[in-house]
């Protein structure tokens, strides 16, 4: 049985803990008292196609799966994109999953059958994206004659509208809206995935998506809209948490476990990455992979399948912390979710820190109002320029006039939008879409405003001016910056896990 | 132009950037880390545990081995399709395969769990491995071999695995330069595919054995087909039925130009 997830308390027996920035690995000595909050361990994998078969045989409502296809209807297939899980799963569950539906579907006699990624503003899936997640079976099965397809926001031929919100036309992909039936595979790892908000972010309009995950956040309407427009039965597997091999073990390794194998691990990669960092990132993480054991595979109305996968990643994550933090700590993995290099781009760390950890304890969180945020990360400026160029312009011509979201998203927003040069790549160059960086930003506003204090160790000083936040050298310089207005004795929580965890504030 | 103001330090229109990392002496920090370690970890006294670790959270972590399948299919020399269940079940494999380096293949795809044997076939059945069993489809005696593997199963309860062992055309490898006017020419691989079908549970011998050539075949048809096609039944290999083996050698290696004559490069 697996050892599940817990918050330590640093005492004079603690050893120093390892802290990620990016691609990099440091250990630092935390305070005594310091909370430290640790994921559970890695569980048993499940029988993902016993698992599958259950779940499309027995659905949370409904008849099922196989009574619902008939000869002659058109089924469209539409799966969640490569950012989940991050890193990448090595033999990913959403190709058996996709199989199963398949086979029903030949068994049933439906010829036409088309499969989309529910990509939405992120990039658009590669043919390697598209053999990682699916298997070469169903590639070459459908890649060829454009029946594999990668949903495209700004396509106003493949969008149809299905509504309106607050006076913007709610859009969704056509071929998806004109289907009898839409079967949409995802994977949940992370309290917020799955539901109509990721069928409205994967599947809609760049307007619809902005609605939802833009300064707006009118997702709830909008899923109202979706659910009276398109008829959708949700497969959605658990994935438990990662399991990591090879010379990056020691990541998810509880330090006062670590052998000796752990700790000249530990020295080997600290040295690799201090002589050649680039080259040595790119072997660590280029191709990274990891096992994901499968929790339960639900099928049924996508509301029902977002709660069951809710409360069965709850009853696997949650971890319990005593009270709110004056100082929430947390490092960056690489790769983190919206970057490939959580090294080159400043935003996707910043991201992760600021919207990600910070909302692992949903509505209360970790940290107090008025308190303060240290992040692990060099907030470097190597920008894809494949991926990432709209970000870049983002960092390098918008926040330096201001950093104000409203002022942002009425100015600028509109702009990048419409740029031709960033649509084309977004379209044809797999790059993420130019609202994308500004959906990240308003992402973080929550922590911003309750957090007068951000600082970043080991951060590029310019660019976290340009971000509105400190830059520290070490993590006592960036206590001390702390301690002026929390005082020199402040209660700190440190986010230690490797893996997904969910935490409950006591 | 600039509309917020910087602070002097940190002032993106005159501070340079941080220095990169390649320029620092990368021997600099060791001995810091190794002395970190080594007093963090107490070298050469019992390592610490912390007192407020709950006692859910003591003992060590069980060691999961990543399956064997997925680091043969990462390392690229043969992609597996169809295989399921790595667990240590018992079961009655049947194989289509071609040469001895087909076999070879299949070997390392099969998961270490399943302890196969081919050898001492009843015997090794009752004490819970697994049993490998190795045909050609398009040979006379192939309906033998599925029958008595089929028997096998039906006899001591175990699921009936077909599986076979495809050696597709020459393919570029991953890393080889594409094609140029004058350069190398790309290094050629052979695409191998091992593909699994789902187990037959069938009581009946001769009825497992039947549905064991039907998968058989369908996976064969793959080859000229794809997955989707054949799931719908809109194909069949012609490999499946029954042919001298130099006439399938002679299929596969025909060339694809008409008059079997290849085409001149337009390049030299």
């Amino acid at each position: 049985m697996s050892r599940p997830g817990f918050a330590l308390e640093v005492d004079e027996r603690t050893p120093p803990l390892l802290v990620r920035s990016g691609s990099a690995v440091r250990l630092e000595r935390f305070s005594l008292g310091t909370q430290v909050v640790y994921a559970p361990d890695s569980e048993a994998w499940g029988d993902a196609p016993a698992l599958a078969a259950g779940a499309l045989a027995a659905p949370l409502s409904g008849p099922p799966l196989a009574d619902r296809l008939r000869p002659g209807m058109r089924l469209t297939v539409t799966f969640s994109d490569v950012t989940v899980p991050t890193p990448w799963a090595r033999d990913d569950v959403r190709r058996v999953l996709v199989e199963r539906v398949l086979q029903a579907a030949a068994t049933a006699g439906v010829d036409d059958v088309v499969l989309i990624a529910a990509n939405g503003l992120r990039r658009r899936l590669t043919a390697r994206d598209q053999q990682a997640l699916l298997g070469e079976r169903v590639c070459r099965s459908f890649a060829g004659d454009d029946r594999l397809q990668s949903h495209d926001a700004e396509d106003a031929a493949a969008l149809t509208a299905v509504g309106d919100v607050d006076g913007v036309t709610v859009s969704l992909n056509r071929r998806v809206v004109e289907s009898d039936l839409v079967v949409h595979v995802g994977v949940v790892s992370e309290r917020d995935h799955g539901g109509w908000g990721e069928i409205a972010t994967g599947l809609g309009s760049a307007d619809t998506i902005d609605l939802v995950a833009g300064l707006r956040q009118r997702g709830g309407a909008v899923a109202e809209v979706l659910a009276g427009a398109v008829d959708v039965v949700a497969v959605t597997a658990v994935l438990g948490q990662p399991s990591s091999s090879g010379a990056l073990r020691f990541l998810a390794a509880r330090e006062w476990e670590w052998g000796i194998k752990e700790q000249v691990a530990y020295l080997g990669v600290r040295r690799a990455l201090a002589a050649a960092p680039v080259e040595t990132s790119r072997a660590l993480y280029g191709s990274r992979t990891e096992t994901y054991p499968v929790l339960a595979v639900v099928s049924g109305p996508v509301d029902k399948v977002q709660a069951a996968a809710r409360r069965t990643l709850a009853d696997a994550q949650t971890v319990t912390v005593k009270g709110q933090a004056d100082i929430l700590v947390s490092g960056v993995p690489n790769p983190v979710s919206q970057a490939p290099d959580a090294d080159g781009t400043p935003l996707a760390p910043a991201w992760h820190v600021l919207s990600h950890v910070y909302g692992m304890s949903g509505s209360t969180p970790m940290v107090r109002e008025g308190g303060a945020v240290i992040g692990f990360s060099k907030l470097g400026e190597r920008f894809s320029s494949r991926h990432h160029s709209a970000a870049a312009d983002f960092v390098a011509e918008v926040l330096p006039q201001t950093t104000d979201p409203a002022q942002i998203a009425e100015v600028y927003q509109p702009r990048f939008a419409a740029d031709p040069w960033y649509l084309e790549l977004y379209r044809h160059r797999n790059a993420f879409h130019p609202l994308h960086p500004f959906h990240l930003w308003y992402a973080m506003q929550p922590a911003i405003r309750a957090c007068p204090d951000i600082v970043w160790v080991g951060a590029d000083r310019r660019t976290a001016e340009v971000m509105g936040f400190r830059a520290a050298t070490t993590y006592a310089d960036a206590l001390e910056i702390c301690s002026t207005r929390l005082g020199r004795r402040p209660k700190v929580t440190y986010v230690r896990a490797a893996g997904q965890v969910q935490v409950q504030v006591s | 132009m600039s509309t917020r103001e910087f602070a002097s330090w940190a002032d993106p229109s005159a501070t340079p950037r941080a220095r990169s990392a390649r320029l620092s002496n990368p021997l600099a920090g060791f001995l810091r880390d190794v002395r970190q370690v080594a007093t963090g970890w107490r070298w050469g006294r019992r390592p610490a545990v912390p007192l407020s670790l709950p006692a859910s959270a003591r003992g060590r972590a069980v060691e999961r081995r990543t399956p064997r399948r997925a680091l043969a299919a990462v390392a690229g020399r043969f992609r597996v399709t169809g295989l399921e269940s790595g667990g240590s079940d018992s079961r009655v494999v049947l194989a289509h395969v071609e040469s001895p380096a087909d076999l070879a293949v299949l070997m390392d795809a099969l998961p270490a769990a399943w302890r196969i044997v081919t050898a001492r076939v009843p015997r090794a059945l009752a004490s819970g491995r697994s049993v490998l069993f190795v045909t050609d489809i398009a040979t006379p005696d192939s309906a033998e071999v599925a029958a008595e593997a089929a028997t096998l199963a039906a006899r001591f309860q175990r699921e009936l695995l077909p599986v076979v062992v495809r050696r597709l055309r020459p393919a570029p490898a991953d890393d080889a330069p594409g094609p140029t006017a004058r350069g190398p020419r790309p290094r050629l691989v052979d695409d191998v595919h091992v593909r699994f079908a789902d187990p037959i549970r069938d009581g009946h011998a001769a009825g497992a054995a039947r549905t064991a050539r039907t998968a058989i075949s369908r996976l064969l048809a793959e080859d000229d087909a794809t997955w989707w096609d054949v799931l719908r039944g809109q194909a069949a290999s012609p490999l499946a039925e029954p042919m001298a083996p130099w006439r399938r050698v002679w299929n596969r290696t025909a060339p694809s130009m008409a008059g079997g004559r290849q085409r001149k490069p337009i390049w030299r």
